[in-house]
């Protein structure tokens, strides 16, 4: 595995050189920044019960559904596109290093961006005047939260780029997966049909991956070994999967 | 060639290893996952283990020998904030609990959220009738929660959450193998909980019993001669004729030796023959009527709209959401200012009439009613309408005692079926009942979680400020970080 990390630095490298990724970063910052200065007025209109970080938080899933899929679209398909991928591959390099290498690299960027929106609970805290507007617990657990499930998330990016040549296609493709994950979820569980008792064990399962119950948890400070064993597992099968896929596209071509 | 050796069928191989493999790490996923789901552990992070279960409440949950099932029809995309909250609050403290149920295998918690108007035969079969509640169900048992006791509330401010100590209760009522009896004394007129009748009857009462878990029955005392052993608390509701005297004697008995519970609802106009048995509890039901020529305190009826409630558990919640209290005629029922100097005997009024009001006392005569000086009775500064009375125990215990609890009510009409829907008519006689029997809500050593309450105050020119930082701020700081790698390449 010494190759992984050769590929991480040079991928990290490649992403935070290129123009694209400061042009999509201020962008990012810039529509979330404009969510958050909506949710700021409305605490300055009426008392919330819930802390503006928790609000934050609860919309983690826009940036996961757009920025995701724009991070990993292109790391897979576009090398298999360009051919490049199975130059690599007769290298001395393994697949599953370069998988690895280029899910951290995308990782990394994913939890750089989300900590430069520190820099809007910095800004809060110099207008709130109100120690309770930075309470530590919804901040940690949400930041938590965050690299928790980035993890799962990125990993199901590379997976979905891990299936394609056409970056696009790797894109929608891991958009769909995405919303399957954070919303399907919920939506199945209350379909009419699984209400049946004979489907008792199966919505007890469905209930366990609600993501936005995690994200309940987390941000209210508590960390349930489930949710973090049910995300490490999902990045270890979607990361073994991508390794897989690229293996099987490999042979066939 | 021979097949098995060809880059065909070697390329068939191969893909068939992947798919096991595939299929393999699948059931692992399942597997590590399944086994997570058994041997798992929550971390309450926050100051204080905000969010955890208190240590009572988890004794409780791993002694538990049933299953309990939890209903929950808050709605989930509700517009009103306060559902919207109460779907939160609650949702993540039943997690806690299904959590702290799953090492006890005998006495699982299973949540089930119901939409009653799409799911309108499973809301009929578990008879609920409305969203926003909570059913609490095991074996045969079942209580309701209603939003209202989930929240202490000052003025119209949600200010504490105290589910836990209300979901605790609820579980500890349905899983207990005792319900608590509740007996109606019948016989001599009084209202009846078998009648629907719109002025005296009590069957919507019953109802609102039933769907609390108690047990409700009727009693004869001049035909069983006893108080059953089984009574938790026992109501007289308007007596049309006096008791008998050995029916007053039992229950003087039953009150001070067997430390019983009753509560009286006494109608103006009507001997109730327990006149010893009040002067024994220091409470006088005086007879007059109760009259009151402001507006503020009557309906166009004639009702009377009582407000002044004196800080009790049966009143605090009436008082904390400001609820009234109508009722039909009254009477005054007060401390007996006559009453023996008792150490162990703490009597309190409850509720109050207006100041504006006063004791008619020729109400049976025919003439205007005004008050008269030196004849009626006015209050200092208001007159009582509900009295409680219990034995303490004496100050140089160090353990409490159970004592008999007696309330007297100075009217009975706000019980009746056509009047117990009304404002907070339902909750006062609930709660009295729930304070006589000794509230295990009130039993439970579980401190409620302190709600806060987040606002902004800025003017008009540091919200702008503030929206200028946000959107350009933070966005232009790596903007010009992006320009100066971009200047650092290029040159």
């Amino acid at each position: 595995m010494r190759h992984l990390v050769t590929i991480f630095f040079h991928e990290l490298r490649v992403l935070l050189l290129a123009p694209s990724t400061y042009i999509a970063a201020v962008l990012f910052l810039a529509v979330m920044g404009f969510v958050f200065a909506g949710i700021l007025e409305s605490y300055n209109q009426s008392a919330q019960d819930l802390s503006p970080a928790y609000v934050f938080f609860s919309l983690f899933w826009l940036p996961v559904l757009f920025m995701v899929p724009l991070l990993t679209m292109k790391c897979l398909a576009e090398e298999r596109r360009a051919g490049t991928l199975e130059t690599l591959l007769t290298t001395p390099v393994s697949t599953a290093e370069v998988v690895l290498g280029k899910f951290a690299a995308s990782y990394t960027l994913y939890v750089l961006l989300w900590l430069l929106t520190l820099g809007f609970m910095f800004v809060l805290n110099a207008y709130a005047r109100d120690a309770r507007f930075l309470d530590p617990g919804p901040l940690i657990g949400g930041y938590l939260f965050v690299a928790v499930s980035g993890l799962l998330f990125v990993s199901v990016g590379v997976l979905a780029s891990s299936l394609s040549r056409s970056q696009a296609v790797a894109g929608v493709l891991a958009f769909a997966l995405l919303f399957a994950i954070i919303i399907g979820a919920r939506l199945v569980s209350e379909l009419t049909l699984l209400q049946q008792e004979g489907f008792a064990p199966f919505r007890e399962a469905l209930k366990n991956v609600q993501v936005m119950s995690h994200l309940q948890d987390f941000t209210r400070g508590i960390i349930d070994t489930r949710q973090i064993v049910f995300y490490l597992s999902g990045t270890a099968l979607a990361l073994i999967f991508s390794i897989l896929g690229v293996e099987g596209k490999v042979l066939r071509s | 060639m021979h097949w098995p050796e060809s880059f065909q069928a070697n390329r068939w191989i191969r893909t068939i290893n992947l798919v096991l493999q595939a299929a393999l790490f699948l059931c692992l996923f399942a597997g590590i996952n399944y086994l997570a789901q058994i041997y798992s552990w929550r971390i309450d992070l926050t100051r204080g283990r905000l969010f955890s279960l208190s240590a009572e409440s988890r004794s409780y949950i791993a002694r538990l020998t049933e299953p309990v099932h939890i209903v929950v029809t808050l709605e989930r995309d509700s517009d009103n904030e306060a559902i919207s909250q109460a779907r939160r609050d609650v949702m993540g403290l039943l997690r806690e609990y299904t959590d702290a149920a799953q090492r006890n295998p005998r006495g699982k918690i299973e949540v089930e959220e119901l939409d009653v108007y799409q799911q309108r035969r499973r809301a009929e079969a578990l008879d609920i009738k409305d969203n926003n509640v909570l059913l609490f169900m095991s074996g045969d048992k079942r209580r309701f929660v209603f939003l209202n006791e989930l929240y202490r509330m000052e003025g119209r401010e949600r200010k504490d959450f105290l589910g836990e100590r209300t979901f605790t209760a609820a579980i500890l009522d349905v899983t207990s193998a005792k319900k608590h009896k509740v007996y109606f004394i019948a016989g001599h007129g009084e209202m009846s909980i078998d009648s629907v009748e719109p002025d005296r009857g009590l069957s919507q009462l019953r109802d609102a019993l039933h769907r609390r878990n108690y047990a409700v029955d009727k009693l004869d005392l001049a035909q069983t001669r006893a108080i059953p052993d089984d009574a938790d608390v026992i109501l007289d509701i308007s007596p049309q004729g006096p008791l008998l005297k050995q029916e007053q004697e039992l229950l003087r008995q039953w009150l001070s030796a067997r430390a019983g519970r009753l509560v009286l609802a006494l109608d103006p106009g009507r001997k109730h023959g327990m006149d010893d048995l009040l002067y024994d509890w220091g409470v006088t039901a005086d007879d007059v009527l109760i009259l009151d020529d402001s507006p503020d305190f009557t309906v166009d009826g004639g009702d009377l709209i009582l407000r002044r409630f004196l800080p009790h558990p049966i009143t605090q919640v009436l008082i904390d959401n400001q609820i009234p209290i109508v009722t039909g005629l009254a009477r005054s029922v007060r401390p007996d200012p006559g009453r023996p100097l008792d150490a162990t005997l703490k009597v309190a009024p409850l509720i109050a009439a207006a100041p504006s009001a006063w004791g008619e006392r020729g109400y049976q005569l025919n003439q205007p009613a005004k008050y008269d000086e030196g004849v009626d009775l006015k209050g200092n500064p208001s007159l009582p309408v509900a009295v409680v009375s219990e034995r303490v125990s004496a100050s140089n215990l160090t353990f409490s005692v159970r004592g008999g609890r007696l309330a007297v009510f100075g009217s009975s009409d706000f019980m009746s079926n056509n009047r117990i829907g009304l404002a907070g008519n339902l909750t006062l006689i609930l709660n009295t009942i729930s304070w006589a029997i000794g509230d295990p809500d009130a039993q439970l050593n579980i401190p409620p979680r302190p709600l806060e309450r987040f606002q902004l105050a800025l003017s008009q020119t540091d919200l702008a400020k503030l929206r200028l930082a946000l959107l350009f701020g933070v966005p232009g700081t790596v903007g010009l970080f992006g320009l100066l790698i971009y200047w650092m390449r290029r040159h």
